[in-house]
């Protein structure tokens, strides 16, 4: 028997997931979570093999949440729907040791048979998103302008980001200036939303 | 990105080469004021004289220049140029044996005001004629080149500052017109390939699920045995036909963006590397041909998603050989090596 969590904000959806996995004889759900900031209190009580987190979530994005599981409960593998809209998230899923990666869209089949390959050890990954991350390409950004870029999108000003990364103002500056420029926005706003929509944030 | 950028900036250059060229263009007439006022010969009578003709055709002036920096000839220009030539001329004999270097923005405004060859003709006549009128002043001779040269040079400084905005915005103007052009082709281009991919699915679609809605209106009174099990299998196909026409929607997406196979494969190598397989890129120095063909494409990302999906892989080498002409993409994972034929 597989142990599955299902981490998913949406209540109808997880619902539906529940209820899906729950007509397979091998499958079990063993949590449902609807936050991504809960998922690892949640496996660390349940021991889940597999858990199926959606991308977005209040708390903790999946892919966070994926990160802290591969630290804290490695024998855990994770699977993490997502949509086509940010191809750049499937390199972060990877560096994060996620093993599946598959389209919220995807037949119902797919998912219950991709649970079944990430436990016994296999990797599956929706060729779609393979095809979604090349064309996007890798982030332009070097980790710095990354982090700086990252900070500057919870909304503080250049003096905190300054106090957080411990920069200078003006190296704050210049790193938004060459991140605004890599990507190709028009202002601050503009390169958080391109570098979001590309998954490189 | 970088071009784009560099065009953007450039862009924004518009409004201070503009602003420059008329401050360029108010400094000049006010140095000339100002010379009228107290240069040799002159007195308060002279300068009043140029101040108030200098107030009467500046603006004129200026809205000349203001109109050309922007890559547009200003309306009803040839009235108020022959407006502005009348007070300038009428000006001459009261103004001050200076005055003759005023002609400097008559001469620019002609440039910029008239078509082609009259324009040039007009200049050169009041090139021409600015040492006799300057000697008819009091001027002396040893003078009128001294004064010839400075309306020449001060002109075509003043029209260089005008051109360079006067090209930005030509720049711009066609800039626009292309990308109105290209975004009208890029919408038929798309609009045709929806309509024979997608749209011949959704068509099909739409056909099955009407079929079906009518069974099964008749299946409320009357369902003859077997029914129930015939309009599932109907319904798997009309849910395959509308996965198939989502892979299509995405399929044409995806063909509108074409990036270059070096970044291709730059990504291949950042998301090989992510999953754990050490992998090491080797580039031809030159011969990589831009972007490749789809079917290359495609061999190339299912061997990319293949790999991925192989958690046993630990190596692997991409590498890119081009001769004569003939590029090949050689992916070695571990002992096991795969062989594309890249056509570009």
């Amino acid at each position: 028997m597989i142990r599955v969590l299902i981490a998913e904000d949406m209540h109808m959806i997880r619902s539906a997931l529940v209820a899906l996995l729950s007509l397979e004889d091998d499958l079990e759900v063993v949590a449902e979570i609807e936050r991504g900031d809960e998922v690892l209190a949640a496996a660390l009580r349940t021991r889940p093999d597999v858990a199926v987190l959606d991308i977005d979530m209040p708390g903790l994005d999946g892919l966070s949440a994926a990160g802290q599981l591969s630290e804290r409960l490695p024998g855990c593998r994770t699977l993490v729907l997502t949509g086509l809209s940010q191809p750049g998230n499937l390199l972060r899923a990877l560096k994060v040791h996620v093993k599946g990666f598959i389209v919220k869209d995807a037949p119902a089949q797919t998912l219950t048979d991709g649970i079944r390959r990430i436990a016994r050890g296999e990797r599956v990954i929706d060729p779609e998103l393979v095809a979604a991350a090349l064309e996007t390409g890798s982030s332009p950004l070097t980790p710095r302008e990354t982090d700086v870029l990252r900070a500057a999108s919870t909304g503080i000003s250049t003096v905190e980001i300054a106090g957080h990364l411990s920069l200078s103002q003006a190296t704050v500056r210049n790193y938004l200036s060459n991140a605004i420029d890599k990507v190709g926005g028009r202002n601050r706003i503009d390169a958080i939303r391109i570098s979001r929509d590309a998954g490189w944030l | 990105m970088g071009g784009l950028a560099r065009f953007r900036r450039s862009e924004h250059m518009l409004l201070p080469a503009s602003l420059g060229a008329v401050g360029c263009s108010v400094a000049l007439p006010l140095v000339q004021v100002a010379l009228a006022f107290g240069y040799y010969g002159s007195d308060l009578r002279t300068g009043l004289w140029s101040l108030a003709a200098t107030t009467v055709y500046l603006p004129l002036h200026l809205r000349h220049v203001w109109y050309a920096a922007h890559g547009a000839r200003p309306p009803f220009g040839r009235w108020t140029l022959a407006a502005m030539a009348v007070v300038i001329l009428v000006a001459t004999p009261l103004a001050g044996a200076m005055w003759v270097r005023t002609y400097t923005a008559l001469i620019v405004s002609a440039m910029l005001v008239l078509p082609g060859p009259w324009s040039y003709v007009l200049y050169a006549a009041v090139v021409v004629a600015v040492a006799p009128v300057s000697h008819a002043l009091g001027t002396p001779w040893n003078t009128a080149p001294w004064l010839v040269f400075s309306v020449l040079c001060g002109s075509m400084a003043l029209l260089l500052l005008v051109w360079l905005p006067a090209a930005l915005a030509r720049l711009r103007t066609a800039r626009e017109a292309l990308a109105q052009q290209a975004v009208a082709q890029e919408r038929s281009r798309i609009d045709a390939e929806l309509r024979h991919t997608v749209g011949a699915a959704l068509e099909s679609i739409a056909d099955r699920g009407h079929r079906l809605g009518g069974r099964l209106a008749l299946g409320k009174t009357a369902t003859e045995p077997g029914e129930p099990a015939e309009l599932a299998e109907e319904l798997t196909e009309l849910s395959a036909d509308s996965r198939r026409a989502l892979a299509e929607t995405r399929r044409s997406v995806r063909g509108y963006r074409q990036p270059s196979l070096r970044a291709e494969l730059e990504t291949t190598a950042a998301l090989l590397s992510a999953a754990g397989i050490a992998t090491r890129l080797d580039l031809p120095r030159s011969g990589m041909p831009g972007t490749i063909a789809q079917p290359s494409r495609t061999a190339l990302r299912a061997a990319i998603t293949r790999l991925l999906r192989n958690h046993a892989v630990r190596n692997c080498t991409i590498t890119v050989t081009s001769l004569s002409g003939r590029v090949r993409l050689e992916l070695r994972a571990d002992e096991a090596a795969e062989i594309i034929e890249v056509a570009s």
